[in-house]
């Protein structure tokens, strides 16, 4: 619900089915907002039972950071170019809307991966003394 | 356990060797599911009548990055299957695995009726602001479950004796 939608947005956006009248995108802001909450309530639930584990890895971090960050391109694409109606209204995505679109793909598509790094904490950390020996 | 099911002893040893095949498989497992949902769930949606600005025709468009995604998915499902070091059983012996492919088969045969008996057409015809066929909301509601099933049983695989517990088996 949450990368899904910013994704056809962000198509959208970039040129991809350009029929798609621009005012309608806004209204799927929220299917965004529930399936962000659910996903928060059910994350914190597993943060809560593995907190310990958790805290400890870095694709963790990784993925709650670009979680906020793609939370923080939606709510700007929302506010910055939605509520630009000339722009809107005549169709025209203006060079903000694009610039955001990109954020919003790479914020989401890194945070699904980082979410699945979590997976393997011993293959990242391996990856990580590979890199700290410059190797 | 796996007995009685093919191996695939390459694909086995391929997998073992390297760690990372398994995790970046997974990934783009997600990423599809992620466009398929998003893509099938905003025009299952729109059919049942949310989202009326935007003209259902306008989202057709999007429908080859879903299958796309579907191939990408399938692919992956098969490296999945074919490399766990502990043979295809564990998946074919999986109650999740077995529920999880039945409603894939239910939302092909919902999407097989769907472009079958012209449904399809009507539903891209209808005007902007329109309404979508009864019929078509139909096999919207459908869609909408069996991928919400697909990607419950998907979650349950890792946690079938859970699920079994659960269930009482």
């Amino acid at each position: 619900m949450v990368v899904g939608v910013n994704t056809l947005i962000a198509l959208r956006l970039l040129g991809v089915a350009r029929e798609i009248p621009l005012a309608g995108l806004r209204r799927l802001y929220g299917i965004v907002w529930i399936g962000f909450l659910i996903n928060l309530a059910s994350g914190l639930l597993l943060f809560i039972a593995e907190a310990h584990t958790m805290v400890a890895m870095v694709a963790f971090w990784g993925k709650m950071m670009f979680v906020a960050m793609g939370m923080v391109v939606a709510a700007l694409l929302k506010r910055q170019y939605f509520t630009d109606v000339a722009s809107v209204q005549a169709g025209v995505v203006t060079r903000v809307g694009r610039n955001l679109a990109i954020m919003s793909l790479a914020c989401w598509y890194l945070a699904l991966i980082f979410g699945r790094l979590t997976a393997y904490p011993d293959m990242v950390s391996g990856w990580l003394k590979a890199l700290g020996r410059g190797t | 356990m796996a007995e009685g099911y093919p191996q695939f002893g390459a694909m086995q040893s391929f997998v073992n060797a390297h760690e990372w095949v398994w995790a970046v498989c997974q990934m783009i497992h997600y990423v599809g599911v992620s466009l398929i949902v998003g893509i099938v769930g905003t025009l299952d949606l729109r059919i049942l009548g949310l989202f009326k600005n935007i003209p259902i025709a306008a989202l057709r468009p999007l429908v080859p990055w879903a299958i796309v995604a579907f191939i990408a998915n399938l692919l992956t499902g098969i490296i999945f299957v074919t490399g766990k070091s502990s043979g295809p059983g564990y998946f074919f012996d999986n109650l999740s695995f077995q529920l999880k492919m039945l409603f894939v088969l239910l939302a092909f045969v919902n999407l097989a009726i769907f472009q079958l008996t012209g449904l399809e057409e009507r539903v891209y015809a209808t005007p902007a602001d329109g309404n979508a066929p009864a019929a078509a909301k139909a096999v919207s509601v459908f869609s909408l479950l069996a991928w919400v099933l697909i990607i419950f049983f998907g979650r349950t695989l890792q946690y079938n004796d859970t699920l079994l517990l659960f269930l009482g088996m």
